[in-house]
């Protein structure tokens, strides 16, 4: 029977020089998927900066995990030590997780479900995703989706760019016309900044000592530069000031600030200083209406957030256990189809041989209407018959991946193995779902955004 | 008591608690752990739970509608005393809150709702259980009201509903405000589309309506005041009856709530001090109604 296996690495056990080593994208992933597909494995790759993971459907013998190992550790050897590899219901589950964000530096993190499913259009597009991944990973995207609408693990921020623009949201509602004044010019500043241009940001202004740097920030980011001299009217237009200066004493006192509020007529001014040193008076804060967030107090927001993401990943575990158990439920399902199939087969087979001798017995002069008479009601008998050890089947199947169960605790002697034996079916061919004739034409590429 | 008044309160009790499941399970996330550990897991998304607090609310604001309609069939009308005016109050709130979405995020509408609509219910039970009220009795000798005071009632009704919604948006102001000084984690805010401009553009909506129709609350009153002094009812002499707390105490409110709009308007005055000042107007509204409806027959 065909199962998922995972071989890769990840944040988790290797460290970011080998990660390094073995990530793939572009063209060399194209490349890789389609020596994959030449070689007859339906397959996908997921190769992101914390993770490479290489996900199969195998059939049952143990050389194709080894083929699929071997995969891997030719595109960089030193990574052996660091290699994790699950199989059956252990990579099912690393899958969902991986999907939902929980096996992620940064625990609820969007991305990596976006990375997943580029991982997947990549596999379609290189003819890499036969019937077993096409069933499996559209369920891994649902559970994913569910974890997010229905626990908060995505919700709280935990960057400090986030937690920038979602304190922006929590005075202004919306940044959208409402100025952003960066003071400084240097690295951080840009970084900052960038992010806050990706939340709707309208208008940036920056002012720096040096006009030249603030011209090519400015230029870089769609904003406008303003001299030095201008700080304080500029102070008392914008909505949010993003300070990053390289200043030894705070650029941004108590005094001054004072007065623009005086001159803002109290409107609301959000200060988030990530300078170190601090570039804003701390007794700033103690003026009305000012919300100064420094770097530690930006930090402190991240951290708690992020322990509330850890309480909100519990509920998700949970989550993708339940939606675990009903996957494995299906599979079991889809894995006794070939002896239904086979059953069925032989019973109808049988009951048709036996039609075509009784008919010329029965009467010399029988129509094809007679014919078709006796094949119903011979059909009927067997549907009939076969009406409750199907559905039993079927029972069983669902049954043995249940709760009580797991898809490794089938107990020999099931019922599948007494009707291959009972009706002298054989073994069951292998699946044809991992033959390469029998893959899914590759799909569009999803347009990037 | 009219007769759908138990399941009014009971429909204003659900949709209250619907409403405050989400606000509280926020909270959760960087609020007081006490309160973290007393709050039950959200049982379905905060959405769901929103719209449905909304549509109960819609059902009590229904259910109250058929109650009052009741009252005026049997000559208690919102103007005929304190207590009718004080449930006719309620009424006009809930029914600000069916609108409200249509102009604010639902979101805000409901973290709102939790501190309005407690208030909503305990301003019910006063205005039908307080012993004032089982008294009952019509205001006016005869039973017969005046254009005047009709008018005077409904403005004061009218102009007390709309600053108790602007008290509560100012609760909310002051507690998300406090959130961000004191640089807790982000949740109540953000996510519910409650922002500290848009709680004060709320609260200046709010006062900006309710102030001319109290100050009409107002003249109407004291021409009343003087009317019924003139013809010998009430109080002794026209200046008993303009120093009467209530009175005195609506003057106060009128006095609070115009020195805020002029200070929005000539000085800027925003956010919090602009909250507590609505705040006060508020305390001094609930004087008002609390002596309207403690004080019974007569009471106006």
């Amino acid at each position: 029977m065909t199962r998922l296996a995972v071989i890769g690495l990840s944040h988790h056990t290797a460290p970011v020089e080998i990660r390094e080593g073995v990530a793939l994208s572009g063209e060399a992933l194209q490349a890789e998927l389609q020596r994959l597909s030449a070689a007859g494995h339906e397959a996908m790759v997921v190769s992101t900066c914390n993770r490479f993971e290489l996900y199969a459907a195998v059939s049952d013998d143990e050389q194709s995990l080894e083929r699929v190992e071997s995969l891997v550790l030719a595109r960089s050897p030193q990574a052996r030590p660091y290699l994790y590899r699950h199989d059956g219901e252990a990579a099912l589950r690393h899958l969902l997780r991986v999907a939902s964000s929980l096996d992620s530096l940064v625990v609820g993190e969007p991305q990596i479900l976006g990375q997943v499913k580029d991982a997947f259009e990549a596999a379609q597009a290189a003819g890499c995703a036969g019937p077993y991944l096409l069933r499996l990973l559209p369920r891994a995207f649902a559970v994913a989706k569910r974890v997010r609408s229905q626990t908060a693990i995505g919700r709280n921020s935990a960057s400090v760019a986030s937690v920038a623009v979602a304190l922006a949201g929590n005075v202004f509602g919306s940044l959208r016309g409402h100025p952003v004044l960066v003071v400084g010019a240097g690295k951080m500043a840009e970084l900052a900044a960038k992010h806050l241009m990706q939340a709707e940001v309208t208008d940036l202004r920056v002012v720096n000592r040096t006009r030249a740097r603030a011209d090519a920030l400015a230029e870089k980011l769609g904003g406008k530069a303003f001299d030095y001299w201008e700080l304080e009217s500029q102070l008392c237009q914008a909505a949010v000031v993003l300070c990053s200066t390289g200043a030894q004493e705070p650029v941004l006192q108590k005094e001054l600030v004072a007065r623009v509020m005086k001159a803002r007529r109290g409107r609301w001014l959000l200060l988030l200083d990530i300078a170190v040193p601090r570039d804003v008076d701390p007794k700033v804060s103690e003026l009305e209406n000012v919300y100064l967030y420094d770097i530690d107090a930006l930090q402190t927001v991240v951290q708690g957030n992020l322990k509330e993401r850890q309480r909100e990943a519990e509920e998700a575990e949970r989550i993708v256990a339940e939606e675990l158990r009903e996957v494995l439920q299906g599979e079991r399902a889809l894995g006794v189809v070939p002896t239904i199939k086979l059953l069925r087969e032989r019973a109808q087979d049988a009951a048709r041989k036996e039609v075509e001798r009784t008919l010329p017995r029965l009467s010399p002069s029988a129509t094809e209407k007679d014919r078709q008479l006796l094949s119903q009601m011979a059909d009927a008998i067997v549907n009939k018959l076969l009406h409750g050890p199907l559905t039993a089947l079927k029972r069983d199947a669902a049954a043995a991946a249940g709760p009580s169960g797991g898809v490794d605790e089938l107990p020999p002697g099931s019922l599948v193995a007494a009707v291959r034996t009972l009706w002298a079916l054989g073994e069951p061919e292998p699946k044809s779902e991992t033959k390469s004739d029998n893959r899914a034409e590759p799909p569009q590429r999803r347009a990037k955004g | 008591m009219p007769p759908l008044f138990p399941l009014t309160l009971s429909l204003y009790a659900v949709s209250c608690t619907l409403s405050c499941v989400p606000v509280i399970a926020e909270t959760r996330f960087g609020g007081s752990p006490a309160l973290a550990a007393m709050t039950p897991d959200v049982p379905s998304s905060p959405g769901t739970l929103q719209r449905a607090a909304r549509w109960i609310l819609a059902l009590a604001f229904v259910s109250q509608a058929l109650d009052i309609a009741w009252l005026c069939l049997h000559g208690r009308h919102p103007a005929v005393d304190g207590h009718e005016a004080t449930y006719f109050i309620t009424w006009l709130i809930s029914g600000l809150f069916l609108l409200l979405p249509l102009r604010y995020a639902p979101s805000v509408v409901n973290a709102l709702a939790v501190p309005v609509i407690p208030l909503v219910m305990v301003l019910q039970v006063l205005a039908r259980l307080s012993p004032s009220a089982l008294r009952g009795g019509a205001l006016a000798p005869g039973g017969g009201l005046s254009l005047l005071a009709t008018t005077h009632i409904l403005c004061a009704t009218l102009g007390s509903a709309i600053f108790i919604v602007a008290a509560g948006s100012s609760v909310l102001y002051l507690l998300s405000e406090r959130r961000l000084k004191r640089r807790a984690p982000l949740s109540l805010n953000t996510r519910r589309g409650v922002s500290l401009e848009g709680l004060d553009a709320m609260n200046r909506l709010c006062v900006t309506l309710g102030f001319p129709v109290f100050t009409a609350a107002l003249i109407t009153g004291t021409v009343w005041i003087g009317h019924r002094s003139a013809l010998g009812q009430g109080p002794e002499s026209a200046t008993a009856a303009y120093l009467q707390p209530q009175y005195v105490m609506a003057v106060l409110t009128w006095l609070v709530y115009g020195v805020l709009l002029l200070s929005r308007l000539v000085a800027g005055v925003r956010g919090r001090r602009a909250a507590l000042a609505t705040l006060a107007g508020f305390l001094t509204t609930m004087s008002v109604l609390m002596l309207y409806l403690f004080r019974g027959r007569g009471g106006l």
